[in-house]
């Protein structure tokens, strides 16, 4: 099986589904670049991160839409358009800019079907690259999927490899429901086996990245990778972990957490996000109701702090929960 | 240029970049380069460029060679106005330190753990939906592998049909299935592994017919001076028959004639065949495999030498189908291969009997009050006392050995 | 208003600094020292210096993701910036917010900003300000021609006419919002009629012209002064650099930005008309010696000051909590 980037497994399922589906359409800032540019190029960019590279000249101006900077009109343009039967794929560059888009996501293609009475769904899938790590700043480092997670009617993904990466995003593409595809740009780079094909991985199935019986932890996204980092450093210890991925945490796979806890008895939920009505928050909140007799230790959470994400690298690398602190609250667990 | 020494690093293009790819260098050692002159070409994952000298100066070294990645921030060519000497040149190489810009958080080396290297292990893709398009959660699916549990058998009560765990359980709980006792540890150097689900299927199996079924063995020899001189006239006509072939042959036959043996015990009903489907014992590297000879009662010893050829092989290549090993009505172990003189086995629920078959070896034989020597061959019946008396499974056990000691009719 | 000769050799003075800053800055950004993402303002000099000639420190700016030249012509500490670009502890944000989120309130620079579009509706809530305490001083919102395609923008622009507050809209048209010509992205291809349409004065100028630029934002203060609401100025412009620093810059043909150092490089433009306004050029390569002087200390003091301790990852959060 071919090794890929999560940046090519992505741009993988958008060719698939775009020479499947001639609804498919994607918009966004630079998604092909280069347009009105001195240098003639059609594609001179591909997407900022280049996950969008190499549609532009396979499906034309016509599906493949440079915008102009007009976040609230790319949202509100693929809410419309979906609702008139087409199946767009919004980007958005940074997660960030949900700021400036908010209404569209969440007052407008949200509740399009239930304030419509069922009669019609928004297929929209919305890209979002995410994270801090990089450098970036307050403004372009965040990872806002509990905000997006809290509103009803809104799907939300959060890969952690380049295969779920490709199969989720071919599930975005068929979903009838918005969906909110958020990508961690330190993964981008990261490469995994990935099939050529299409296949697709399934909305509300965690993943078992990791098998243990001591403790289970949980974790999204880039933290998937520094928990697995964690965990085989306490194997030497004789500590084993179920590794659990939610993959997508709207619809959240409960059941697997519980289930796990219910093994495990112990609970490390590691979220890049803010501790307060974060998916951390949410998932011990989850667990300490439904699972409380299961439970042979405190939840530990490990998270940012609740701070804007600093730029110095110094401070950055202080905000960014590292393998260590995730080693460090499951050695906590254990103790009780 | 803006210090006599410059260092030429590894640049950062776009935003996640962390490492590039010297792909090419444009220009040599001693040479004056303009600023703006194309220096080297990098790759990443993203794109393939040019680097542009920064400043202009003379390359008085190139540290980076063709083909290798470098991170962000390494060095890979210093310049040198001419009167820099090449000590200070050196120097200057050996005291370069360049910048940590990697993305790890502040604490990121785990103590104790070794250096990871940046590929790390790629997860494997986990087979989201099981045979059929059938939905199982990541800790159902360990509970039944556990338990030896066929998850495509279980019934799913979770959102989508979904198997969960508490499925499973429930599941184990009308099988009787438990889970398999942690040896003890001990000081002997020592490799655990897991159970595969195949191997787990095998023993839950076995250790419910050893526990549940009364289990009694019938024994009988066959003088195998017959059946080896009908193999020599049928290699002396051009085909050819293994042992096997008219042990599997005989056993169909007798099996038709002695009905009660091949059948199943299902609950508290007996299933009767009109046909013997035969089950041959196969040992595979993965553990044993008893693939089907279906309606072996009609078939030659040449299509039952073709079929159990091709069955074996395929069984030890891992390609049976379901189909192939499932609902067999009688099963036939030969370890003769093996040089055993006699063996026992166990039976394979729901079958009610099995036929354990030994070596043919060199015996003193008593035949018509003479002792002489010639070639005996074992067998040793299991049967289900809950069904199969020990006067049917002597009978059938007669039949069978006269069919071997008379193999012309076969 | 003509500027007095001081007032141009210190004109001169900044827009030299704000281009040796930001030519500094693409030759650090490559040993990896400098963390995150960099635009740079290169090119760009003669709008913010045209523009914040005529302000004082009560008076308040904007910027943008772009905010370096922004910051240098309002008056904020050069070596403070360059630590804060270098996420150091004595940097102007004290390493907190980085090359986009530089911010000195007390010279009235209310803050670079990562997001296109964030900051007009801020200047116009600083112009109501000013408005309220009547002492003629006024806010400037920069912002790109990318940013002219927000919704926040023409809300922003809207609201100023509605409140009759002074703040002036200063477009920089460099003809790129990120890697997409203007001419793609803009419908109308006239920036200042859009401002225009919302019942404002607007003007085009030619940014690369320091005298233009400040004739034209003379013009856009009188107005605003005057008590007649916001105004607008579309600066004509060129980066002579990508996007952000590491931009392949795919999009632009490959003589493009030297044609433009040729033809739209504001320094040599000033230098060229320097003598009509009594300054040699001996006076200007005085200035410009000192102006590289101060970005070599400015260098070597970002890399000299430490990094932020790791204790002020949790501070100032709120005021208190």
């Amino acid at each position: 099986m071919a090794q890929k980037s999560m940046r090519d497994a992505i741009n993988d399922a958008l060719h698939l589904e775009m020479a499947r589906d001639p609804r498919v359409i994607v918009l966004g800032e630079d998604v092909s670049g280069g347009a009105g540019g001195s240098s003639g190029e059609r594609e001179a960019s591909g997407g900022i991160f280049g996950v969008t590279k190499g549609l532009l000249p396979k499906f034309g101006a016509g599906r493949v839409i440079d915008t102009p900077i007009s976040e609230s009109a790319i949202i509100g343009a693929a809410a419309g358009a979906a609702l008139a039967g087409l199946r767009p794929v919004a980007e958005l560059m940074f997660a960030d800019f949900v700021g400036v888009s908010l209404d569209q996501i969440f007052n407008q293609m949200a509740k399009f079907r239930y304030m419509f009475g069922g009669k019609t769904g928004c297929p929209a899938v919305v890209r979002l690259a995410m994270g801090a790590g990089m450098n970036m700043g307050a403004q372009h480092s965040q990872t806002i999927y509990p905000l997006l997670a809290s509103v009803p009617g809104l799907k939300v993904v959060i890969p952690s490899n380049a295969y779920d990466a490709k199969g989720l995003m071919l599930s975005a593409l068929r979903d009838d429901d918005p969906v909110m595809f958020f990508e961690h740009k330190a993964l981008y780079p990261r490469k995994g086996e990935v099939p050529d094909g299409d296949y697709t991985v399934p909305f509300g199935e965690a993943a078992l990245v990791r098998e243990g019986e001591h403790v289970t932890v949980v974790a999204l996204a880039r933290m998937v990778v520094f928990a697995e980092k964690a965990i085989d450093a306490l194997a030497k210890d004789g500590i084993s972990c179920d590794l659990i991925d939610p993959r997508t945490v709207s619809p959240l796979d409960a059941d697997t957490i519980l289930e796990s806890v219910e093994n495990t008895g112990r609970l490390v939920v590691v979220d890049e996000s803010p501790p307060r009505c974060s998916l951390a928050a949410d998932i011990a909140a989850i667990v300490a109701s439904r699972g409380f007799r299961s439970l042979r230790a405190p939840i530990e959470i490990v998270t940012a702090p609740h701070t804007p994400v600093p730029f110095a690298r110094e401070l950055e690398r202080a905000y960014v929960p590292s393998p260590q602190r995730i080693e460090q609250a499951i050695r906590k667990v254990m103790q009780e | 240029m803006a210090a006599p020494i410059f260092a030429v690093t590894m640049p950062k293009w776009g935003i996640e970049m962390q490492e590039g790819l010297v792909t090419d260098w444009h220009a040599a050692v001693g040479e004056r380069i303009a600023k703006d002159a194309p220096l080297l070409d990098v790759e990443t994952d993203k794109i393939v460029n040019a680097v542009e000298s920064p400043v202009e100066g003379t390359l008085r070294r190139i540290l980076a060679e063709r083909g290798q990645a470098y991170p962000v921030g390494a060095l890979l060519a210093v310049y040198a106005d001419p009167a820099v000497s090449e000590a200070e040149v050196d120097a200057f190489v050996a005291g370069f330190r360049p910048v940590d810009a990697s993305f790890e958080p502040a604490d990121a080396t785990v103590t104790g753990a070794p250096a990871a290297p940046i590929a790390a292990a790629a997860p494997a893709p986990v087979a989201e939906a099981g045979e059929g398009g059938q939905r199982v959660s990541p800790i159902a699916r360990r509970l039944a592998e556990k338990l030896g549990i066929d998850v495509t058998q279980i019934h799913g009560t979770g959102p989508n049909g979904r198997v969960s765990k508490e499925d499973v359980e429930t599941f184990a709980a009308r099988q009787g299935a438990k889970p398999a006792a942690t040896a003890a540890t001990s000081a002997n150097a020592s490799r655990r592994e897991r159970l595969s689900p195949m191997r787990q299927t095998i023993a839950r199996r076995l250790l419910e017919s050893k526990q549940t079924i009364p289990h009694y063995r019938l024994e009988a020899t066959v003088d195998g001076a017959a059946l080896q001189a009908r193999r020599a006239a049928l290699a002396a006509a051009g085909t050819s028959a293994s042992l096997n072939d008219f042990i599997v042959r005989a056993t169909a036959l007798a099996l038709v004639e002695v009905p009660a043996l091949n059948a199943h015990l299902e609950g508290e009903d007996v299933v009767t065949f009109a046909d013997a489907d035969v089950a041959v014992a196969v040992a595979t590297e993965q553990g044993l495999l008893t693939p089907i000879v279906r309606a072996a009662n009609r078939l030659g010893l040449a299509q039952i030498g073709a079929a159990t050829r091709d069955l074996a092989a395929r069984a030890r290549a891992g390609r049976l189908t379901r189909e192939e090993i499932t609902g067999g009505t009688f099963t036939v172990s030969n370890l003769g291969m093996h040089g055993l003189e006699r063996f026992d086995a166990i039976i394979n629920p729901p079958q009610v009997a099995i036929l354990a078959v030994g070596a043919l070896r060199p015996a003193v034989l008593v035949r018509q009050g003479q002792a002489v020597v010639g070639e005996r061959l074992t067998l040793t019946l299991s049967c289900d006392h809950r069904v199969v008396d020990g006067a049917v499974g002597a009978r059938f056990l007669k039949r069978l050995v006269e069919l071997l000691e008379a193999p012309d009719t076969l | 208003m003509t500027l007095t000769r001081e007032a141009l050799a210190r004109a001169y003075r900044q827009m030299k600094t704000i281009r040796e800053f930001e030519e500094r800055l693409h030759l650090e950004i490559q040993t990896g020292e400098i963390p995150g993402f960099t635009h740079l303002y290169a090119g760009q000099e003669a709008v913010a210096v045209g523009v914040c000639a005529t302000l004082g420190d009560r008076d308040y700016i904007v910027s943008t993701h772009r905010g370096h030249g922004h910051c240098i012509a309002k008056g904020c500490d050069v070596a403070g910036m360059m630590k804060e670009i270098y996420g150091r502890r004595d940097g102007l944000c004290k390493g907190k917010g980085g090359s986009m989120h530089i911010a000195d309130v007390t010279k009235g620079m209310l803050g670079a900003n990562a997001i296109v579009g964030g900051g007009p509706p801020i200047a116009v809530g600083a112009a109501i300000a000013c408005k309220l305490r009547g002492d003629g001083t006024v806010s400037v919102a920069f912002g790109g021609d990318g940013s002219c395609n927000q919704g926040t923008v023409f809300e922003a622009l809207n609201l100023a006419v509605v409140l009759q507050v002074p703040t002036i809209f200063v477009f920089e048209n460099n003809g790129y919002s990120e890697h997409t010509g203007v001419d793609y992205a803009v419908g109308s291809k006239d920036i200042a009629g859009r401002a225009r349409a919302f019942g404002m004065p607007a003007e085009r100028c030619d940014g690369s012209d320091f005298h233009a630029v400040h004739a034209a934002m003379q013009r856009a203060l009188e107005h605003a002064r005057g008590g007649r609401g916001p105004a607008a100025i579309e600066a004509v412009t060129t980066r002579f650099y990508g996007h952000f620093e590491g931009d392949p810059q795919l999009y632009r043909a490959r003589d493009e930005v030297r044609r433009q150092r040729e033809s739209m490089d504001c320094l040599k433009r000033f230098r060229d008309s320097a003598a009509a306004h009594g300054l040699s050029a001996s006076e200007l390569d005085a200035l410009d010696a000192a102006v590289l002087a101060d970005i070599d200390a400015a260098v070597a003091g970002a890399k000299a000051s430490p990094p932020p301790a790791e204790a002020e990852l949790t501070t100032d959060v709120y005021s208190s909590y």
